[in-house]
């Protein structure tokens, strides 16, 4: 019995014994066994990359292991998954070191989809991965356009980036000539969500009765000039509808000569453009000249939108609830009266510093330089910064312009030549002639392409109209032309398409 | 002596018992109190509801509301009864002024809408009736909780349904509406919905639309200025947007 006792004895003892060793902290110092790592790298998994439907895709990422040599351990695998529609389906494309894949059928035109790349050893079961953003575009996702006046019918031509030229893209895509003269052609700064459609740039094409958006990637003519509307408007008569900037998402439409709003934030619900504002004294007594300058904000001591009243001579402003045109406080107008201006607007758009820049006829038929800003503050309610007589007699001639976006310049077409007016200075200069049969039409300053910044002239010969590219120097001006583009109809207006 | 071995015994089997206690698998806590049904209040869906058949068509004489319910506890696979009752403070009639639907909540589901049938009666032309519900018990719910302790403090026992056929201010103008619209006043909301032909100003309206309707409303006035005069409301004030 008594060994029985220590039997029991040292049972208990050693139960103690385990139920203690629970209470032990594990140091963790084991020894670790190296193993073999598979590295994936490509620089084209920064940003999106952008295809062509039809065109093939080819992604050769490096491979590269730590421990062995070769890559008979590796398996493979190229998948991916759509980001637009809420579809999460995944398919798989190959299983290919490298991949050549034909953007077929199974890639939607202007859908984005999310590739991954699985590298996946063998030996461990261990796997890496590499993800690409591509976008599936086509051929007229980039380049310009050039809205055109044939024979008074409305298309347009492209010129692709590679330089190819790409005549009567509208009724090529959209199996119809539009009968009506051509006014204008828009490109919204950024992307815009009208609860409807998958947000995107908005291009409108506008015709002296009528107009429409067209589908961003796809070119089809998407809606009606109308159907933008909540209530289409009894006259249809546009010469402005864009969306200038994404400080205020505000779009703006004058049609009929009277201002439209479209205010598309970032808030639910489908997003049209309204009825037509009403004046500052509460009527329908005004009518817009065919620019809108864009404010820093919708929030705040700012105007979101400031547009000009050929009737009254005056600048007006539209308050961040886009109700009605407002005129300006008392205290804003130092250099020139802001609700009564007395001049006539010739040219008016946002300088590169988010202020505006007006060139103005007074009574006496001298041109004058104008700038104001579109926000204050409450012990500087001044928005009026500049007025100045421009004494250079070209500029009487002056019928289209366009600020520079690199520099505080301006440039402006007389007849056949190009100017450049620079507002510190007050002083004016020649920056490039064409020959004398030649009428500069058209100057529009793009957002900087990725090469450099650009100018773009469009002249008219009286039997076709030619684009030339420029590019701006280091003085903020331009020299000689690096490309020139012709064989167009007349061009009624002219606008860079980006790819997003 | 015999007695030592069984001493080392009873004290090596209850150790044995309770080392073998840790092994167990563990029961997930789980309610299981007796059911409670409450009246399911966020942003969206208010302490009370303010219907008015003035902003309908004339011809519509009966709409629903609806009275948004969840439980506490599990779901049951049959239905179960709640009882909503009418409080005395109540200035409206059950069976004449409104009809409450089936009260019931489905089997196998947490929450159930109870729809409250409202009719157009005489009486509301000239007067706001309230029919004020609270959560009674019933043979399968308990009244749920009330008031949740932080900031935005909901009861959910209760319920108000406020009807009338005639224009009152919208709960949302001050918040939603006087941004794009100014004070309020009958008069002017009267001008409103001829000028955009919006029946119902309280719902949620996103800024788009009501810049529409704001824009709308005014190129009317404008019209109806040139045409008649300022328009006088029921203050004596001209009727103005912003």
């Amino acid at each position: 019995m008594k060994n029985i006792a220590i039997q029991c004895r040292l049972g208990v003892l050693l139960c103690l014994l385990t139920a203690v060793a629970g209470c032990y902290k594990d140091k963790g110092n084991y020894a670790y066994q190296v193993t073999n790592a598979v590295l994936v790298s490509d620089t084209l998994t920064r940003g999106i990359k952008a295809i062509n439907k039809g065109d093939t895709l080819v992604l050769t990422p490096a491979v590269s292991q730590t421990m062995v040599s070769g890559d008979a351990n590796l398996s493979y695998e190229w998948s991916f998954t759509t980001l637009n529609g809420g579809s999460t389906l995944r398919r798989i494309l190959a299983h290919t070191k490298q991949l050549k894949a034909v953007m077929d059928s199974n890639f939607v035109l202007g859908f984005s989809y999310v590739l991954t790349y699985k590298v996946t050893d063998n030996n461990s079961g261990e796997s890496v991965f590499l993800k690409y953003n591509i976008s599936i575009g086509n051929k007229y996702s980039q380049g310009w356009m050039l809205l055109e006046d044939k024979g008074g019918t409305t298309d347009f031509s492209m010129i692709l980036p590679d330089g190819e030229v790409v005549h009567d893209v509208y009724s090529t895509l959209n199996g119809v000539v539009l009968a009506d003269k051509p006014v204008r052609m828009q490109i919204s700064t950024f992307l815009v969500s009208d609860g409807v459609n998958e947000a995107s740039r908005k291009l409108y094409l506008l015709m002296e009765h009528g107009g429409m958006e067209i589908d961003y990637t796809k070119m089809s003519r998407r809606y009606d000039y109308g159907g933008l509307f909540y209530t289409a408007p009894a006259v249809i008569q546009p010469t402005y509808t864009g969306f200038p900037s994404s400080a205020t998402s505000m779009g703006s439409a004058i049609n009929n000569g009277k201002l439209y709003i479209n205010a598309a934030g970032p808030f639910p619900g489908i997003k049209k453009w309204g009825g037509a504002l009403v004046s500052p004294e509460n009527k329908l007594n005004y009518e817009l000249a065919p620019f809108v300058i864009s404010g820093p904000g919708i929030n705040g001591n700012v105007y979101p939108v400031v547009v000009y009243d050929k009737v009254g001579k005056r600048f007006c402003g539209v308050s961040g609830t886009g109700a009605s045109l407002d005129s300006f406080a008392r205290g804003a107008s130092t250099l020139f009266d802001m609700n009564h201006t007395g001049m006539d607007l010739i040219y008016m758009d946002n300088s590169p510093a988010g202020q505006a820049n007006a060139f103005m006829k007074d009574a006496t038929g001298q041109v004058q330089f104008c700038r104001f800003r579109m926000s204050y503050t409450a012990v500087d309610s001044v928005l009026t910064l500049m007025k100045q007589p421009v004494n250079d007699a070209a500029i009487a001639g002056m019928h289209t312009a366009a600020s520079s976006l690199m520099s505080d310049h301006i440039f402006y077409g007389t007849g056949n030549k190009v100017y450049r007016y620079e507002p510190a200075s007050n002083t004016t200069a020649l920056q490039y002639s064409f020959p004398a049969n030649e009428q500069v039409t058209i100057i529009k300053c793009p957002m900087p392409l990725a090469d450099a910044p650009q100018v773009a002239v469009v002249t008219w010969d009286g039997t076709q109209s030619r684009l030339y590219l420029f590019y701006i120097n280091a003085m903020g001006g331009i020299d000689s032309y690096s490309v020139v583009y012709g064989g167009f109809g007349k061009v009624a207006d002219a606008e860079y398409k980006f790819r997003y | 002596m015999q007695s030592k071995p069984i001493s080392f015994l009873s004290i090596l089997l209850p150790l044995l018992a309770l080392l073998h206690t840790g092994c167990t698998k563990e029961k997930a806590l789980m309610y299981e109190d007796d059911p409670r049904v409450y009246f399911k209040k966020y942003n969206v869906a208010h302490d009370s509801v303010n219907y008015s058949f003035a902003v309908k068509d004339p011809a519509q004489l009966v709409d629903s509301v609806y009275l948004q319910l969840r439980i506490m506890g599990n779901a049951r696979p049959y239905d179960r009864e709640i009882n909503i009752q009418l409080s005395d403070t109540s200035t409206a009639r059950q069976g004449y002024h409104f009809v409450l639907g089936p009260q019931i909540m489905p089997a196998g589901q947490y929450e159930t809408k109870i729809p409250v049938y409202l009719y157009r009666r005489a009486g509301l032309k000239d007067s706001t009736i309230t029919a004020d519900f609270i959560i009674g018990a019933s043979k399968d719910f308990q009244p749920g909780y009330d008031d949740l302790p932080t900031v935005a403090v909901t009861n959910r026992l209760h319920y108000k349904i406020s009807m009338d056929d005639r224009l009152v201010k919208p709960e949302r103008w001050d918040g939603m509406l006087a941004p794009y619209f100014g004070a309020w006043s009958l008069v002017k909301l009267n001008f409103m919905i001829r000028a955009t032909g919006r029946l119902d100003w309280t719902v949620l309206i996103y800024p788009n639309e009501l810049s529409n309707l704001s824009q709308l409303s005014r190129e009317a006035m404008s019209m109806y200025v040139a045409a008649n005069g300022p328009l006088i409301d029921e203050n004596g004030a001209v009727v103005e947007f912003p």
